[in-house]
């Protein structure tokens, strides 16, 4: 299946509204693609990181039809994180899904 | 002589070295703590406070708290602290400890409950004029399981000098384990560093400011620290020794680690509510085996699992039956491997589920689930999740069929915050459409 960096984007960012309507307001996910997403100056903390990954792969599924898994052993350990900010983990969804599909 | 008493001379021989420094800034010496444990003394003299009483205490790691939890101890007092991250059960559990008196430690508040400071295992310890310390868990049924424990027994190892490190207070100030990372700190005149949070980026700032040699973590706060810095320098010169426990170390994850930290000891440790923090020995910094040992504690495997029996477990639970067998030893529902002298932990016999090392039941979270309105059926399990472990998941049957998921999710948040702690919140809520067939999702869990 081909999805583009564009759609994965869009549901995360569907994903980061849903979220963000259980969040109080200084702990808000912007939805900026380039925003740190993980990492210094992140509002996220890791239980809000494995949220904000399950409810986006929910989001993906439902948008795209894709079934991914964002968070996985070779994820973490790629050299730059794919959870940096929403564009790298848009990119990191749309190459996976390319895979999965290709297999 | 009091337990405490040998803590109290350390004190005095550390003087004006700094035992703590605080959460919100500054830095309070071993002198100025013997200070405030002999007003606090008198405080609870002058209000009153009977000798022996069940006192909730409220607080952070921080000079004040320390101070609270020994002037309490000195007063022969029972204490059950309770972290902020706790905050939720904090009426139940003032309810289990039948707690006649609460501390805020910050505000430095002594507030009058209800409880009558009533248990037969209280009368006990009352007996011997021994303090006590309660720690709480979470039970399979969704009530928590209080341990008793007897203040001598935990403070005994504590009597043999250990080494002067300045250690991070990561750890949970009402788990055994942050209780024993904040009394050996105590014990050896060490500066114990507190956090104002346990984000990453507070983490690293502290540990850098304040030349932190000892981090006492968990295997997912590592996993998170790496990936929020993906891939750079982490720049902790003074860092001596790293310690986990609390859930599984993946072996990938132990080797990145290790990758990223050079030269610093990794030690895997292992502690129970109900047994204290035991003393290990790790192979070798990437090796997940390791030896228990010292203080007169045994283990032996029965049916591939883990059993203990040491001098340091708890009196009793004060309202769930003994976990003990008839002669001492302690089922921990751990399932291991064993080499030699060496154990390996393989995981655990329950549908517990762990999520960076704070435990969930799912029955607790079910019975949560089906207070929310709307919500018919509800199941819980846990799913292996690279980045905590585990994940709690639930899936959820609604009244109405045609409710949209992201809604259903965001109510099933809303409803569960404040209810139950926010780690046991499902991070992932499927909605079902038909009935949740009881016996296959019991199944799934195992």
């Amino acid at each position: 299946m081909t999805v583009s960096p564009d759609r994965m984007l869009a549901s995360l960012q569907n994903a980061v509204a849903e979220l963000n309507l259980s969040l109080p307001p200084d702990r808000q996910i912007s939805d900026d693609p380039d925003a740190v997403l993980y990492g210094e100056g992140s509002p996220l903390d890791s239980l809000g990181l494995v949220n904000f990954v399950m409810t986006a792969e929910q989001h993906i599924g439902d948008d795209t039809g894709a079934d991914i898994v964002l968070a996985s052993e070779s994820a973490m350990s790629r050299k730059r994180s794919p959870y940096r900010s929403l564009r790298s983990l848009a990119d990191y969804a749309t190459e996976i899904a390319g895979q999965s599909s290709a297999a | 002589m009091a337990a405490a008493d040998f803590l109290l001379d350390r004190f005095a021989a550390a003087g004006d070295k700094t035992a703590f420094v605080e959460a919100e800034g500054g830095s309070t010496s071993y002198a100025t703590l013997l200070t405030r444990i002999a007003a606090l003394e008198r405080r609870l003299r002058d209000e009153a406070v009977p000798r022996g009483a069940s006192v909730q205490l409220c607080g952070d790691f921080g000079a004040e708290a320390a101070a609270w939890l020994l002037a309490l101890w000195r007063h022969g007092a029972i204490v059950a602290p309770v972290a902020p991250s706790s905050r939720e059960k904090l009426e139940e559990f003032a309810r289990i400890a039948d707690a006649g008196w609460r501390v805020e430690a910050a505000t430095g508040g002594l507030q009058r409950l209800a409880g009558g400071s009533a248990h037969p295992l209280f009368d006990r310890l009352r007996a011997e004029e021994a303090p006590g310390l309660v720690i709480f868990s979470s039970g399979t049924t969704g009530a928590s399981k209080a341990a008793l424990h007897d203040v001598r027994r935990l403070l005994t190892k504590f009597h043999r000098p250990g080494k002067d490190f300045v250690t991070l207070g990561f750890l949970l100030f009402d788990h055994i384990a942050g209780i024993d990372t904040l009394l050996y700190s105590l014990a050896n005149g060490s500066t114990l560093v507190c956090l104002p949070d346990r984000s990453v980026g507070s983490v690293l700032a502290r540990m850098a400011e304040h030349r932190v040699e000892v981090l006492p973590t968990a295997p997912s706060f590592l996993n998170m620290l790496l990936l929020s810095r993906g891939g750079e320098d982490l720049a902790l010169p003074d860092l001596k020794i790293i310690t986990y426990g609390a859930e599984m170390m993946p072996q990938g994850l132990l080797e990145r680690v290790a990758d990223a930290f050079p030269g610093v000891q990794l030690i895997q440790k292992y502690g129970a509510s109900e047994l204290g923090a035991l003393r290990s020995r790790s192979e070798g910094a990437r090796s997940r085996w390791i030896r228990l040992e010292g203080d007169g504690a045994a283990w032996r495997v029965v049916d591939g699992l883990l059993e203990i029996r040491t001098a340091t477990a708890m009196v009793g639970y004060l309202n769930a039956p003994s976990p003990f067998t008839e002669d001492g030893w302690y089922r921990t529902g751990d399932r291991v491997e064993v080499e030699g002298d060496q154990l390996r932990f393989l995981g655990r016999d329950s549908d517990m589920i762990n999520v960076g090392g704070q435990k969930v039941f799912p029955a607790e979270v079910e019975n949560a689930l089906m207070q929310i309105p709307g919500v018919v059926e509800a199941s819980v399990y846990g799913a292996p999740h690279p980045l905590l472990g585990a994940a709690v998941c639930a899936r959820i049957r609604m009244s109405d069929p045609e409710a949209r998921p992201a809604e259903i999710r965001n109510a099933i948040r809303a409803g569960l915050a404040g209810v139950v702690e926010p780690y046991k919140i499902p991070q992932k809520i499927e909605l079902a459409s038909g009935p949740l067939a009881t016996a296959r999702f019991k199944q799934q869990r195992g």
